[in-house]
């Protein structure tokens, strides 16, 4: 098994027309995953890769009943429209890659996704990646069988580059994948790290997780809640960047825009206390992810 | 962005809700006070720290002697690690009581929330159970009902309800009017003839929102406690335009250290900040660029980072890339490397799309030019690179 993503993905890509969205056509079917229509408002009849481009998403499910996931590719200020457009035509899976996207426009299609209960990943994601079975963006790059081989680890990364790093790591230590999920650097994630636990808990074949953290927000004490809440049983190991943070003026906002330094909201020191009073292993450098995780294999 | 309290008043001013009057007096005017001012009266420095009041930045003035005194002293040094660029001074108000009132994102929701406590002023942080929450559905919008059912619920009565929930009501306006982040009143003051005004305005606005306002008409503001320095500022031109969301490379801030870093990807370049310092390395500056940026943006933020005085050393470095072309990326470094011809050591950890590409230019220049630089590939990670350039860093002094 895995999450989110599997054999019967059958992707929409809206935005597919652009730049980003040509590559993640290519991305998507040079890696086991079906891409069956794409939607550029005003460049319905084109095609991209042999995909048939539609106008709407309400002409590209009535063409494609089957898609069952959309991967968002519109500029930052169409991205809400976007979203809500997949909504309302029953998509219950959206991965949003684009960057920059007002976090009052991310806080209002978060909402309207609850409502319709679909997940969003993302925003400013760069995919996910099933080993073997599918994925949506460019996790793995042109080389994905490198780095991502099966296993029974799951990945959750804050940051993109990071998960294709923490990955190769994991597989230097002939560790291999179940999911590998990069849930965006945001302030506001559709999936968070608990959201995305939770999902790895009901998985079977992911024996243990591992997240790249970043400092910032609070999102390590929903983990820490999660668990002691039972929610999530594996074992788990974090390593969480940017202590350095620490020394910086509050409001300053490094990495990404979830990093920002914001008062009364913990340091790193006192999230990983956290997380090892419930005993998640917290590694001071990431390369110790995946052997710190193998002992518990 | 974090906007100074004259800032954030002048957006409560623009939804109607009451500040007192006040003049703001800038760095470069310091010795002209105007003459219409009212006594006694609050003297702020203006700066980006919620922690103002307790690092001397508020005082009192009975007369304009006092008032050219503390105006003087503001200016003259740091407040809370900030430079004062602005001081506001505005009529000391008689208050009664002093509230709590806020409105910002809940992260575990993925809510717009309002904050209230009937006990504002200092250490608000550190007093969270007599904070009352309001969830905000998005879908919603601000429901002024809510509000005053919570203010009974804090102990609000009569027309205090109507007057802090219709404050709230014009709050919520400002945060999701203006895209802010968070919109802090802190505090609310109860006058003595029941009148409601903010006292403090501490507004964050959400840089990535700005395309739909005019924020580059606000003045000029301090990072790190002080100006932009003149490389940080022409950083700051390398992502600007219409296709500022493709690839980054315009972040840069500058720090005391001798050691100048290129980082690639956001997630690693807060880690490697982390690495290096665990060390002793100490940062010239903090950079990262990613999301594959063309050749001419990575040259561009190059340039600027390498031209830096008394660099010892130079840490190229990043994950295995994604879809970053390394090819491309280091051939805009190599185009600066060839102009600048830098004589420390320069290591690079690089891997990803098209990395031999990449590796070869590098070592090739480094071949031509004498360089002492050494490219390291996905065979070890980035951390251990920090101990090998600090190695090399220290045996040449």
């Amino acid at each position: 098994m895995s999450i989110f993503i599997d054999e019967k993905t059958r992707l929409l890509i809206q935005g597919i027309t652009g730049k980003e969205g040509q590559r993640a056509v290519t991305a998507a079917q040079s890696y086991h995953t079906q891409v069956v229509a794409g939607v550029t408002p005003g460049k319905g009849g084109q095609k991209v890769e042999g995909v048939p481009v539609y106008d709407t998403v309400a002409e590209a499910t009535r063409k494609h009943p089957e898609i069952n996931a959309s991967a968002i590719y519109v500029p930052p200020f169409a991205v809400k429209d976007a979203v809500l457009e997949a909504l309302a035509h029953d998509i219950k899976l959206i991965n949003i890659m684009t960057e920059r996207i007002p976090i009052a426009d991310t806080a209002s299609y978060l909402a309207a996704a609850r409502a319709a209960d679909a997940r969003i990943i993302g925003p400013s994601s760069l995919g996910v990646i099933s080993t073997g079975k599918a994925r949506i963006g460019v996790a793995g790059g042109d080389k994905p069988d490198e780095i991502y081989q099966p296993g029974p680890v799951g990945v959750i990364s804050r940051s993109g580059g990071m998960t294709n790093e923490v990955s190769w790591q994991l597989r230097q230590n002939n560790i291999g994948i179940t999911t590998a999920v990069h849930i965006g650097g945001d302030m506001l994630m559709g999936t968070a790290y608990a959201d995305a636990l939770r999902a790895f808990e009901n998985d079977s074949e992911t024996k243990a997780v591992v997240i790249f953290g970043e400092m910032g927000g609070r999102y390590e004490f929903d983990i820490v809640e999660l668990i002691q809440q039972g929610g999530f049983t594996k074992p788990l190991a974090i390593f969480i960047g940017g202590k350095f943070g620490a020394s910086l003026p509050e409001g300053m906002t490094i990495g990404h825009a979830g990093a920002i330094i914001e008062k009364g909201k913990g340091s790193v020191e006192s999230k990983e206390a956290a997380l090892k009073s419930v005993g998640v292993l917290v590694v001071d450098i990431y390369e110790d992810l995946p052997k710190r995780i193998q002992e518990k294999l | 962005m974090n906007l100074y309290e004259f800032e954030g008043k002048d957006l409560l001013k623009k939804y109607k809700i009451p500040t007192p009057a006040g003049v703001v007096i800038q760095r470069e005017q310091a010795d002209t006070i105007p003459a219409d001012i009212a006594f006694p009266c609050v003297v702020k420095a203006q700066v980006q720290s919620g922690k103002r009041g307790k690092g001397g930045g508020v005082l009192f003035a009975q007369n304009i002697d006092e008032l050219k005194t503390h105006v003087a002293d503001l200016f003259s040094k740091k407040i809370c690690n900030d430079t004062v660029l602005y001081v506001l001074v505005e009529a000391k108000k008689a208050i009664k009581q002093e509230y709590y009132l806020a409105i910002t994102y809940n992260t575990q929701k993925k809510i717009p929330v309002v904050l209230f406590s009937a006990q504002g002023g200092m250490d608000i942080e550190q007093d969270s159970e007599n904070v009352h929450v309001l969830d905000i559905d998005p879908l919603k919008g601000f429901e002024e009902f809510r509000m005053r059912e919570l203010l009974v619920t804090a102990g609000a009565r009569g027309k205090d309800v109507a007057l802090i929930a219709d404050t709230a009501k014009r709050l919520y306006r400002v945060f999701s009017g203006e895209d802010a982040r968070l919109a802090e009143i802190n505090p609310l003051a109860k006058l003595e003839d029941g009148s409601f005004v903010a006292l403090d305005a501490k507004i964050i606005l959400d840089e990535d929102a700005g395309f739909r306002h005019q924020w580059n008409k606000l003045g000029p503001r301090t990072t790190m406690g002080r100006l932009l320095t003149q490389r940080e500022q022409a950083v700051r031109q390398v992502d600007a335009g219409e296709f500022y969301y493709r690839g980054t490379a315009g972040k840069y801030i500058e720090m005391d250290g001798d050691i100048a870093c290129l980082f690639s990807g956001g997630g690693a370049s807060i880690s490697m900040m982390d690495a290096l310092l665990k060390v002793g390395g100490k940062p010239a500056n903090y950079t990262e660029y990613s999301g594959n940026p063309p050749r001419e943006k990575v040259a561009a933020l190059a340039k600027i980072v390498l031209s830096k005085p008394g660099l010892r050393g130079i840490w190229i470095v990043g994950g295995v890339a994604n879809f970053t072309h390394i090819g491309n990326t280091m051939a805009g470094i190599a185009d600066v490397l060839r102009e600048l011809k830098p004589t420390i050591p320069i290591i690079i950890r690089s891997a990803g799309p098209h990395e031999a590409e990449g590796r070869k230019l590098m070592e090739k220049l480094a071949a031509e030019l004498q360089l002492d630089l050494k490219w390291y590939g996905r065979e070890i990670s980035m951390t251990q690179t920090a101990e090998i350039l600090m190695k090399k860093v220290n045996e040449q002094t």
